[in-house]
């Protein structure tokens, strides 16, 4: 085969190059949104890396939901094995990976990509992700937040990625010298265990945690703010912008925003499934997705701009938008009619969207109450 | 003037002004106006960019609902908002 591109689907959750990836493998298949609706919940900023980022678990400093998807099946490989078995040619690696339908991740230093804005610059070790090849003309299909901070999919070199690969800095590599290959799992084993059905009560003791900004009892989590407090931390950094002592960083609103959108989903999936009863919640709820837009907006007029009176105007819609979640999500967690959902996705769906038998037409009465404990 | 003469006269600067923001001097006579302006190369900072530019050149001010990334989706719809803040 000379030439071979993986899917990659549009999606709108690109502000960090982790959840990027997932969403570009695993699209809106119906079979994976319950997963996804049951994660996505809390918010973690690490104080240490002034960043926000997404944490579904109770008890952990961290969870990468990537690694966590259970629509993915993930091979491990280090380093070494690349060197002895296709002479550290991490091209060739891919390219037999992309071959069995697999996509290729690992860390490389994007000073090495044309395409990337730190070309010809300093080493810059980032991800970096491949999902085709094209032998005629010597290219790879890769993807990552290469250019002003957005992702991009784009073409490099096969020179270029074997030059970037081996110079990534292996005392600063976050996979510990590993090369991962991934795979879309169109149906998985381990359905009830891995939670590939929508659950309601750990959907809603998330969000119940996300609303009370839950801090996990660890000393790895003291220095971190979780759930809605972050807007804390938020007002603490616009204030610093305000002031000067600060530079913008949109990535902190723009994944604040997209945690609105897949909230709104959310919020909407419940309903279409009964959990929701009052619609009200997610018309509301728009308006705190809305919000956020014209934050992210207002920050980036703020940087090129300059004029501070975006920054207010920031600082007040965030506030505002907060406040109106709050009392959405807590009318949400005492609204929720809970029951398991036993349609658990799992069909072969090879690369389309596939709706689930029944979905569309699901009736209340099937269901079963936990709450009464009335099986109906 | 009317809204469709100065939305004339827009589309052009709007074409233009994406050209020298891409690079790509094509756009300036072969921009697809009901095209995605994203797909021309426009990220979200360049569109608040030229927005800004937009707002110091013709003097007139964008809401805040506007400024949401993808608000103006094609050289059209940004052309006719300019079109009615100027009449």
């Amino acid at each position: 085969m000379t030439t071979k591109r993986l899917p990659m689907h549009d999606h709108d959750y690109k502000t960090y190059p982790n959840i990027a990836h997932l969403f570009c493998m695993i699209g809106n298949r119906e079979e994976t949104l319950p997963w996804v609706y049951n994660n996505f919940i809390q918010l973690v900023y690490f104080g240490s890396l002034r960043k926000i980022d997404y944490t579904n678990k109770q008890d952990s400093f961290f969870d990468p939901l990537l690694f966590d998807c259970p629509w993915l099946q993930f091979q491990f490989m280090h380093r070494d094995i690349v060197a002895q078995k296709w002479q550290g040619s991490i091209v060739q690696f891919a390219i037999e990976a992309i071959d069995m339908g697999q996509y290729v991740y690992f860390l490389a230093d994007q000073s090495q990509i044309r395409e990337s804005d730190a070309y010809g610059r300093q080493a810059h070790n980032h991800d970096m992700f491949i999902y085709g090849y094209d032998k005629a003309a010597g290219t790879l299909h890769i993807a990552d937040n290469l250019r002003r901070g957005r992702y991009v999919e784009t073409i490099c070199s096969f020179a270029e990625m074997e030059a970037a690969y081996a110079a990534a800095d292996p005392d600063s590599d976050w996979f510990d010298q590993r090369v991962m290959s991934v795979s879309f799992k169109p149906k998985t084993y381990f359905q009830y265990e891995r939670n590939t059905a929508f659950d309601s009560l750990s959907a809603v003791d998330a969000m119940d945690r996300y609303v009370r900004g839950w801090k996990p009892p660890s000393y790895l989590c003291l220095e971190n703010t979780y759930g809605i407090k972050v807007y804390d931390r938020i007002q603490e950094y616009l204030q610093g912008l305000e002031q000067g002592r600060d530079v913008v960083d949109i990535r902190l609103l723009h994944i604040l925003w997209e945690h609105k959108k897949l909230m709104r989903r959310r919020l909407r999936f419940m309903l279409e499934h009964d959990f929701l009863r009052d619609a009200s919640l997610e018309s509301t709820y728009a308006e705190v997705e809305r919000a956020h837009g014209i934050a992210v907006g207002l920050l980036l007029k703020y940087s090129v701009s300059g004029d501070k009176r975006s920054i207010a105007k920031v600082s007040s819609l965030l506030s505002d938008g907060a406040s109106l979640e709050k009392e959405l999500l807590k009318k949400a967690i005492a609204g929720t009619h809970h029951r398991p959902m036993y349609d658990k996705g799992g069909a072969f769906s090879g690369e389309n969207s596939v709706v689930l038998q029944g979905h569309t037409d699901r009736k209340p009465g099937r269901i079963a109450d936990v709450q009464a404990g009335i099986q109906r | 003037m009317s809204i469709h003469a100065a939305s004339s006269d827009t589309v052009q600067y709007l074409k233009k002004m994406i050209a020298e923001m891409t690079g790509n001097p094509v756009l300036e006579f072969d921009a697809d106006i009901y095209a995605q302006i994203r797909d021309m190369g426009v990220d979200s900072l360049r569109m608040i960019q030229l927005l800004v530019h937009i707002e110091q050149h013709f003097d007139i001010a964008f809401d805040d609902d506007e400024l949401i990334i993808d608000y103006f989706a094609t050289i059209d719809q940004f052309a006719a908002s300019i079109a009615r803040k100027m009449a």
